[in-house]
Order: structure tokens, then sequence, then C-alpha cells
């Protein structure tokens, strides 16, 4: 195992060409469910200069103006007035109404746990989650720190104190471990548009960003970055506005800023854009949540919990623990423990996440806000992975 | 859309009508129960979701709103609005629409749908119709189309069924977006709007009783029933008019070539001159006239409206049209020959051999336009032409003349021919259907045909 090192992860604002297809899909997701949780749907979505591209096949009694959502989205994320704005852009759709099957109609929240044992994935994949004790909310500090300062980026452009950022803008953070411990920021890279290209002139927008970003951001971490430290504010020159109109972005793109930013292992299926019948998404929830207990009540230090499934078996047809030595018992009583106290099936998955009705009861949508800075290890919602519930089971197990 | 109206004594109502989102949107309070109430985020939540109902059932979704304002304010550009309510209006899909559009799809013939609905509208119509033909449905949704590349909307023109949200003044747009990615385009149109694209289509078809005077003087085609319908018998009598002229060409020119071999070879092998030249002028007369008439008459072909339209940069006579009229032409007067063979060694070179030749010559050309009546289907093949009782009426006038000129001794003179014995009739007989067995028997089959049992 690996001790010293340095890590980098990327995030992106909610206004990253990629990120905006993945919220318009999440977006288009939620409105289905919002009208009828049972729905099928699959929704995909490219950008490129003024056209929006959505794919999307469904099987549901609800009725989606799916341009009107895209619209919705692409306002409430800032692009209003610019080359690119929600008013003038054209959007495709290619639609394919399916038949739904029998199947899938059910209501999890009447049925039996016999019942839940029936419903079996159609898809065979093998699902990561991880978590570690590197920031408070359990994920590593690169991805926890390159959300931070990618979502200060965006307050300051909301509430007004840089007016003049425009909604597209990246970060990267570079942490050096000793001894699998962060132990410094090694280097650091902010990229953000503005409206205008003549202003502000690039000393004011580094020095703006500095103060209102970064050490803002740094303020209460710990490790915080030191003389040494590489810091690169839009290291190319002004970039002027971003977004769809300067490049392209797709759904799905962006797997290891939802996820864990490449420090532990992500499968390669895009999360967006998918009902929640869709075994790929939700396992990763799940994985995440037993993962998450696990460093929760102490067991180890960081734990990647690997699930693999296969077409028309409800549990996994096999679940790993690796804890990369940092367990405080072997890494097979952990999955022991986790078999015993996490329920892996996709029925069961949906019903104790309740993920067909959450964007019924939820304000302004779930899954869309859930598709910008990151799926798991979140402050501003309260997500049902991550919650730390059954640490103490584990612990007395 | 807004208009004034008189309101009281010093105030006056601003009336809003549009697409509910946009009216919406400029809305800060809704009337509810006779009371102006605030309009919250579920409010408008609820609205748009029964917008999108009501859309969903094809119904065409209008948002209204109003405000009040003093007489002596201008027309404020729609802020602040009170929201009154949706109305959704059912324009249902004419009769036989859609049987007309799946024959549009059977003849190769792409559908789009150009409309200023709203998205689920147009997408609940366009399944209604099927104008995907059971693909994927794409729509644009696009009220700025003018603010796209042209390139982008050529590329996307290529796949698109239905354009929502567009105005009328981007129909020329879209219909020149599909000419430029190489289709020919006919648009249909009423309003005095699609004037534009209808004269910029390659077919501007306006209705006849709906339309406008403007698009109906610069359409090309006018559809009197404003019935689709129609556009289907235009489409099958157009591509039959043009496949007959194919037809009677291709007769043209075979009989033709056959002579110019005839008389080439002959002369060539130094055996003199089969026919004088007022036979050569007797066959055009005969052969060109009334079979070459009655070929452009034939029925429409019972598989025209299942074939994808021509190129149209084809030429009339392909290149391998030549080819196979070569073949047809060299049958015919190698037939032909072999009976002059035949004359010349019964009879030596002389008039005597000359009428061998030229009635296996006359009647091999004249029963050649039954070989013209299609490029795929022989006499052999198990689907026939349908009857073309012209075609019928001119070749067996045409033999009939034929037999005449033997029979008449006037004619007969006239044209230089000698009597014949049975054995040469039965020689004549022989050159003059063995040539139409062999180019039967030797006809290209359509492509995809041997596929069909």
């Amino acid at each position: 195992v690996k001790k010293d090192f340095v890590h980098t992860s990327e995030s992106v604002t909610e206004g990253h060409p990629d990120k905006l297809c993945d919220q318009i899909s999440d977006a288009i997701v939620d409105r289905f469910l919002e009208h009828d949780f049972r729905a099928r749907i699959i929704a995909e979505c490219a950008v490129s200069t003024s056209v929006v591209f959505i794919a999307a096949r469904f099987a549901s009694r609800a009725k989606v103006d799916f341009p009107n959502v895209a619209r919705k989205v692409i306002r409430k994320i800032g692009y209003v007035d610019h080359e690119f704005n929600f008013k003038t852009c054209s959007i495709l759709t290619s639609l394919k109404d399916m038949t739904p099957d029998q199947d899938t109609l059910f209501d999890e929240d009447r049925l039996t746990d016999d019942d839940l044992e029936r419903i079996a994935p159609t898809d065979q994949v093998t699902i990561f989650g991880f978590a570690c004790n590197q920031s408070p909310t359990l994920i590593p500090v690169p991805i926890w720190l390159a959300h931070k300062l990618a979502r200060r980026v965006s307050q300051m452009r909301l509430d007004n104190v840089l007016a003049y950022l425009a909604p597209d803008g990246t970060t990267q953070v570079g942490v050096e471990y000793k001894d699998r411990k962060p132990y410094r920021i090694h280097s650091m890279t902010i990229n953000c548009s503005q409206k205008d290209r003549e202003f502000p002139d690039m000393r004011v927008l580094r020095d703006d960003i500095r103060q209102a970003v970064i050490d803002a951001v740094f303020k209460d971490e710990p490790v915080k970055p030191d003389d040494q430290t590489r810091i690169f504010i839009n290291p190319g020159g002004p970039l002027k506005m971003g977004g769809p109109s300067v490049h392209s972005g797709m759904t799905g793109r962006k797997m290891a800023i939802d996820t864990y930013g490449n420090y532990s292992r992500n499968s390669g299926s895009a999360l967006s854009g998918k009902d929640p019948l869709r075994i790929d998404r939700v396992a990763a929830y799940a994985a995440r949540y037993a993962a998450k207990n696990v460093v929760a009540a102490g067991l180890a230090e960081e734990c990647e919990v690997q699930l693999s499934y296969s077409i028309g078996i409800a549990r996994p047809v096999s679940i790993q623990i690796e804890t990369k030595g940092t367990g405080r018992i072997p890494d097979e009583e952990i999955t022991l423990l986790v078999k015993k106290n996490f329920d892996f099936r996709l029925g069961g998955i949906i019903k104790q996440f309740n993920l067909r009705r959450l964007p019924s009861v939820s304000q302004g949508g779930f899954y869309r806000k859930l598709a910008a800075y990151g799926q798991f290890g979140r402050t501003d919602m309260q997500l049902p992975w991550e919650q730390s519930d059954k640490s103490d089971l584990l612990k007395s197990g | 859309m807004n208009t004034l109206h008189h309101w009281g004594e010093a105030a006056r109502i601003n009336a809003f009508k549009g697409t509910p989102q946009e009216v919406l949107a400029m809305c800060e309070a809704q009337l509810r129960d006779g009371a102006r109430m605030p309009l919250t985020e579920d409010d408008r939540d609820t609205i748009e979701a029964e917008n999108e109902r009501m859309a969903g059932d094809a119904l065409r979704v209008l948002g209204v709103a109003y405000s009040i304002q003093g007489r002596e304010e201008e027309s404020n550009n729609g802020n602040g609005l009170t929201w009154l309510g949706l109305i959704g209006m059912a324009d249902p899909i004419r009769d036989r629409v859609k049987e007309s559009i799946a024959a549009f799809h059977k003849a190769g013939l792409e559908t789009v749908m150009i409309t200023g609905d709203q998205s689920p509208t147009a997408y609940a119509v366009g399944q209604e119709l099927n104008l995907s033909n059971g693909k994927p449905l794409e729509i644009l949704d696009s009220s700025h189309l003018n603010q796209t590349d042209p390139s982008v909307i050529k590329a996307l023109s290529k796949q698109v069924h239905v354009f929502a949200r567009v105005s009328p003044s981007h129909k020329l747009q879209i219909v020149q977006a599909l000419q430029t990615s190489g289709k020919v385009v006919a648009m249909t149109g009423d309003g005095i709007n699609d004037g534009p694209a209808l004269k910029a289509a390659d077919i501007g078809v306006a209705m006849g009783r709906t339309g406008t005077d403007v698009a109906r003087e610069v359409a090309d085609v006018v559809l009197e029933g404003d019935d689709l319908e129609t556009l289907i018998i235009a489409v099958r009598d157009g591509r039959t008019i043009y496949e007959n002229i194919r037809k009677a060409l291709h007769y043209l020119l075979a009989t033709n070539f056959s002579e110019i071999l005839v008389m080439f070879v002959a002369a060539a092998f130094g055996l003199g001159y089969p026919l004088n030249a007022i036979q050569l002028l007797w066959i055009n007369l005969l052969s060109d006239i009334f079979p070459g008439l009655a070929l452009a008459l034939e029925e429409p072909d019972p598989d025209v409206l299942n074939k994808p339209p021509r190129d149209p940069y084809e030429p009339i006579v392909r290149s391998e049209d030549f080819g196979r009229i070569a073949f047809e032409g060299g049958a015919i007067s190698a037939a032909s020959l072999a009976a002059y063979g035949y004359g010349i060694a019964r009879y030596g070179m002389g008039p005597q051999a000359g009428t061998i030749a030229f009635q296996s010559l006359t009647i091999g050309q004249i029963l050649h336009a039954f070989s013209c009546r299609s490029e795929n289907r022989s006499l052999f093949t198990s689907q026939k032409m349908p009857p073309n009782n012209y075609l019928n009426l001119a070749v067996f006038g045409s033999l009939g003349l034929q037999a005449l000129a033997q029979l008449v001794p006037g004619l007969r003179s006239l044209l230089g021919i000698a009597q014949i014995t049975a054995l040469d009739a039965a020689v004549i007989g022989g050159a003059a259907v063995a040539p139409l067995l062999i180019n039967e028997l030797t006809k290209p089959s359509a492509p995809g045909e041997g596929d069909e049992t």
C-alpha cells in the first residue's frame, strides 16, 4: 500500500456544461417521479453552442415538457443574458415512449420482505462505495476541498459579491499525503469565467478569488495552503463567458466529481439521468451507506465496499470490503458485519432510502440538486445514504 | 400578444395571452374565486403540471393574464400581471391525415411538422400521426432559430420530425436548411406568412379552401379539397408519367438502334441493303408512333408508391440503361439478320430476302413494346402488370397494318415487297418472337425482389 503521494481531485461549478447536462437529466428524472413514482426514465443530455440535445426513453403516465424542464434548469444556473441562454437556446428532444414492464409497477412501501427478494436487477455491474476519515463528511479531502472551492466560487457569483463571474468554473486541489494522512496542500487551480473579457483585470480577479474564495474556504480547514503551495488562478488568462458557447458538455462525464475524486474506484456508468430502478445508480448509494457506517463506527480509517450484481438475482453475488490495512478488525469480519446489517437488494435499497418518492417530498427537486457538487459527503442535503445510523449496530456487532 | 380595453371611467385593462410559461413568468399574482392572491412557487408548479397534462392530450394551450392601468398610461410590456388561467383548445387531426402520412412514408417521403405549439402538444400530435415512422420522435424546440448557426440547423434538419414553438418567419429558414442538406422539399401552407417558404420550397402546396390568396398565388400546387390524400395521387401520377416517358424512350431507342444495326451489319458484310428507304419510313411510322404513344399511357405500376423517390440528379436514361437498350436492339437485329440470311440462302440477294428481313424486323419491333412495359417484370414473372388496352390496340393494330402491307397488292408494290411462302412466314414469325423471349428471359429482376416469397 502506497503511503506518501500527491492526489489531485477536481470539481466544477453548476454552470459547467457537463454538470449542466447532468442537472437537466436529473431534473427530468425528478419531474417524472414527482408525478408518477413508478415512472421508468433514462434521460441523456448533451450541449454544444446554442443547442441542447435530450435523448430520453420513458414509460410513465406522467407527461413531461422536456424543453421546459431544461430551460428552467438553465435559467436557475444563471445562463440568462449570455450568448447561450435559457430563452434562445434550441432544444432537440429525441423521445421514445416505452410500454411499462409490469414487473416494475410495484409500490415498494407495500411490499413484504419476500416480495422485495423477487425484485432483481436487469444489469450486470460491479459498484463501489467509499468512506474515509479525512473530512467531516467522511469523503477524501481532495474532493472535499475541490467541492468546497467550487461551491464558494458559485456562491460569490450568486450573492453578487463577485458579480462579474459567469456560471462556468473548475477547481482542482492536489493534496500531499504522508503515511496515508493528508499532510499539506501541494497545489491548487481555480478556473473561473467572467462575463466581460476586459473586466476585471486579471490581477484584481486573482486577488478577489484568493480573498473571497481560497482564504474563506480554508479558514476552518486543518490542512491549509502554505508558502510552498502552488496556486493557479485562471492560468490560461481570462476566460470570457465559458459555458456551452465555449465548450460542449454531456451527461455522465463527471463520474469522479459525482463520487470520490478518483481517490477510490468508481464504476464507469453515470449516476445522473436514471430512475431508481437502475441498479448501477442506487447500488452506489447503498455501497456508500455501508462504507460510511463502517468508518463512522471506527472499524477502519478508510473503507471501500464493492458490490457485484448479476441479472435476475436480487442480492449482490459478491460483497467485498477493502480497508487498505486501516481496519481494526480483519476485512472478512467487517464483510460479515456489513452483510448482516445492510440490505443491498434493489427493492430494499429503493425502499429504505425512499428513492422513488424523494422528488415529490423534496422542495425544488431532489436528483437535480444531487447532480452538482457530488452525490456523496454533502452538507447541504439530508441524504439517506449519508446517515451514520448503523454505526452503533456495527460497533456492537 | 396583448390588447388594451376600456375599463370603467379612468382605467384600461391590458389583456395578455400566449405560451403558458411565458405569460406565467410575467405574473406575480393570480385571480382565484374573484380575489387577487399571491402566486406562490407551488401554484406555478401546479399550473405548469396542468399545462403539461393538457398539452400531453394534444391540446393547444394558452395562458391568459391581465393588468389594470390608468387611462393615460402607455401599455406596459407585461410586468406584474395577474394570472387568470389556462385555455386548452382541441384542434383535431383531420380524418385520414394519419393514413396519408403512412402512405408518404411508404413512398419514401419524409414528413416534417412545423408548428408554433409547445413541445408536449407537438409530441402528442407527432405520436398520433406516427411522424417518426416508429423511430424515436425528434423534436427541435426553438423560438429563436435565427440565432442558431445555419450549419447546425442544416445538420439537425436531416433528422428532426417536428419543429416546435417556431415562429412563422422561421419556416423559410427551415425549408432552406432542408434544401441545402440535399433534399427536395414540398411544403404545405395556408397563411400569409407561409408565402416566402412556399415560394422557396421546390413544391409549394397551398390549401385551396382555407388558404389565403397570397399562399395560393405563390404555390406551385393548390389542393382543391384541402386534402393531403390528393398529394399521394399527385405523387403517384407524377412518378407514373416519368416512368412512362422512360419506357417510351427506352422503346424508341432500342427499336431505332435495331434498324441501324441491321442496315449497317448487312452493308458491312457485303449483303446489300435489306431494307429500302420507303420500308424504313414505314417501320418508323408503324412501330414508333402507336406502341410508343401507348407506352406513355401505361397504368401506374402497383409498386410505384412503395419505392423511394428517384434521385433528382439522375439522367432520364441512365448509363446502365444504354447497355440494356443496346442488348435488346442487338437481339432484334440478330434475329432479323438471321431471317435475312435464310432469305439470301434460299432466294439470293433481292426483294424476296429483303421482304423476310423487313417483316421480321417490323414485327419484332412491334412486339418489343411488350418487353418495354416494365424494367423488372417480364412476361414470365408471377406479378402481372395492370392491363394497358391502348398498348394492345396499338400492337395489334400495327400488326394488322403490317399484314395489310403484305396482303394488299398496291401497298406491296409501293413498299417493294415480294410475296412469301408459308415457310418464309414461319421463319419471320420465329425471328420476330425470338428476341422478345430472349429479352424477357434476360431481364434483370428488381433489387430485393428475389427476397420476396
